[in-house]
């Protein structure tokens, strides 16, 4: 299991540590021993088979169950101080509202209880409709009669009414079409670049390789692996080289002349954070020149099916 | 711990939209009004003056209060919705708070509604003014600890929900009253009236204002306990969405 460990200044806003859970009368554990980590700017995706403890994960973190054991804290705050609740935007996944509600009423209502100023609501609510692409004409209709697509919509502006520094979404592209799938996915990725932290939980794997800057694999409770392909500030990318004698050595020379820090050296590898796709040129460039015989470079997008069933084994 | 306003006008909104609630709370609304208008007899007698006020407020108004507070938090733990509204920077005591002030509230204006039907068509009903008074805030009192006795059963997580819960509840207390069914222990029994006067809280008023006091005092201690009750009982729920693992 690979897990991140948090420099000295690394400001976590999403961090859960040691977090457990039995459910009463429940054989095995629900989640054990899991310990996850968001900073400004990532989006941690969350995956794992049926009742492997994604839920469980999902609503400790947000505070809806208390762990046996471990802590969580949102910003800092502890999960269930009312500074960490003015932080947090939740999607569930199949959104439960009351059937006398429409789409201005549900979001007018999480903002109000957002503790957003009442001054502001008209037009708070409005920019949340908007930044979802939910059509004027369906605002002021009941919900009820909302597609699945819509209520996504909907549910995603009641999550980002309150202006929240971190994000929890479940399933948030299930039942749209794939220009709202595209939307959503780029609002998401703005809201992480604007230095906000995404926690997704999903099974559609190719839409979480898009978006997600690492991946947590979870199974039986246990979180299985993690595997990191970008950062909230660059790309990450993966070389291979042929294997020689002394090709590692010469690799970590070319980084070290680079100046390039953080990167994971293997036996005939590494994977490393460049800036973009021209500080990629240029580390290939230097291992080139230093020697080393490189045979495949990209960007490490992660393959999430063969880490999904290879139950991370992809991610060592 | 503080009123939510935006829980508090979202609960009245849900009352206003349970229609087949307000239909049933619309027709025992008539038989009060028959009851404070001396229009209905009872046992071949006909009910006047504040005897008939005190009647119609200990059993169809408490009844109304009952059926219009059904569902005031449950509904929303059922659904779904409550979750994301405990995400929100708002304490589990004020939502508490919140939901039964509306309901409070409510019951508060159908009492006033009440005796402006009774003060129209038989004035004081034979007592003084001050008396009167007393009436009428020992009725408010009484109505307020119905809506947190309410709150408490709808904050309690049985697989039957809160009408189970109560229909059983009442369902045992009425074959104790019917029967007339005494337990050999006179405590039990003293036990089983408190506990039936908790779920009812009526106003006693034997002409003297010793009874209104002692009623109040009773009623106020009903009121605590169940809002305390509630906000413990709220506090340890567990809630999550367990559409999938």
């Amino acid at each position: 299991m690979k897990t991140q460990v948090p420099s000295a200044d690394t400001a976590w806003l999403i961090e859960g540590h040691g977090l457990s859970k039995t459910y009463r009368g429940g054989k095995r554990p629900a989640l054990e021993n899991a310990s996850v980590q968001v900073a400004a700017g990532e989006i941690l995706g969350v995956i794992g088979p049926n009742g492997a403890g994604k839920t469980t994960l999902m609503a400790c973190l947000l505070g809806l169950l208390k762990p046996d054991q471990g802590t969580v804290t949102l910003g800092g705050h502890g999960v269930e101080s009312l500074q960490a609740k003015a932080r947090v935007g939740y999607l569930p996944e199949r959104l439960r509202f009351d059937p006398w509600m429409d789409g201005w009423d549900f979001v007018s209502f999480h903002q109000a209880l957002s503790g957003r100023p009442a001054a502001r609501r008209q037009a708070d609510v409005a920019e949340a409709l908007e930044q979802v692409g939910l059509e004027r004409a369906a605002w002021h209709r009941p919900i009820k009669g909302y597609s699945r697509g819509m209520l996504q919509r909907v549910g995603l502006a009641q999550a980002l009414v309150g202006r929240p520094q971190t994000l929890f979404l479940d399933e948030p592209t299930s039942g749209m079409d794939p220009d709202g799938a595209m939307a959503t996915r780029n609002l998401i990725q703005t809201f992480a670049a604007d230095g906000g932290a995404v926690v997704v939980n999903s099974h559609q794997l190719e839409q979480l390789g898009k978006l997600c800057h690492k991946v947590v694999f979870l199974k039986q409770g246990r979180i299985e692996a993690t595997e990191q392909w970008a950062g909230p500030t660059g790309l990450r990318w993966s070389l291979r080289w042929l294997e020689q004698p002394g090709g590692k050595a010469k690799a970590a020379e070319a980084l070290e002349k680079l100046g390039l820090e953080g990167a994971s050296l293997t036996k005939g590898g590494l994977q490393a954070t460049v800036e973009d796709e021209a500080g990629a040129a240029e580390l290939l460039k230097a291992l080139v020149k230093a020697g080393v015989a490189v045979t495949h470079a990209g960007p490490l997008q992660g393959d999430l099916e063969k880490f999904f069933h290879g139950g991370g084994d992809a991610a060592e | 711990m503080r009123l939510n306003k935006a829980v508090f006008l979202h609960a009245l909104r849900s009352q206003a939209d349970a229609r087949v609630r307000l239909i049933l709370a619309g027709l025992l609304g008539l038989v009060l009004y028959a009851f404070v208008s001396g229009g209905v007899m009872l046992n071949g007698m006909g009910l006047s003056g504040i005897a008939a006020l005190l009647k119609a407020c200990n059993s169809l108004l408490l009844l109304m209060v009952w059926l219009l507070g059904l569902g005031l938090i449950s509904r929303e733990a059922s659904i779904g919705s409550l979750q994301l509204v405990l995400l929100r920077p708002i304490t589990r005591p004020s939502y508490l708070l919140s939901k039964w002030a509306a309901l409070a509230g409510l019951a508060w204006a159908l009492l006033l509604l009440t005796h402006a039907a009774f003060l129209g068509h038989q004035g004081l009903g034979g007592v003084d003014g001050a008396t009167y008074a007393a009436i009428l805030a020992a009725q408010a009192l009484q109505l307020a600890a119905v809506a947190a006795m309410v709150a408490f059963f709808s904050c309690v997580p049985i697989a039957f929900g809160e009408l189970g819960l109560l229909a059983l509840f009442a369902a045992a207390f009425l074959v104790l009253k019917v029967l007339n069914f005494r337990l050999a222990s006179e405590a039990l029994n003293q036990a089983l009236d408190l506990a039936w006067r908790a779920l009812l809280p009526g106003v006693d008023y034997d002409g003297s204002m010793g009874s209104l006091w002692s009623g109040a005092a009773f009623n106020g201690g009903v009121l605590l306990a169940a809002l305390g009750g509630a906000a413990a009982v709220l506090r340890s729920r567990e809630f999550t969405y367990a559409d999938h693992g």
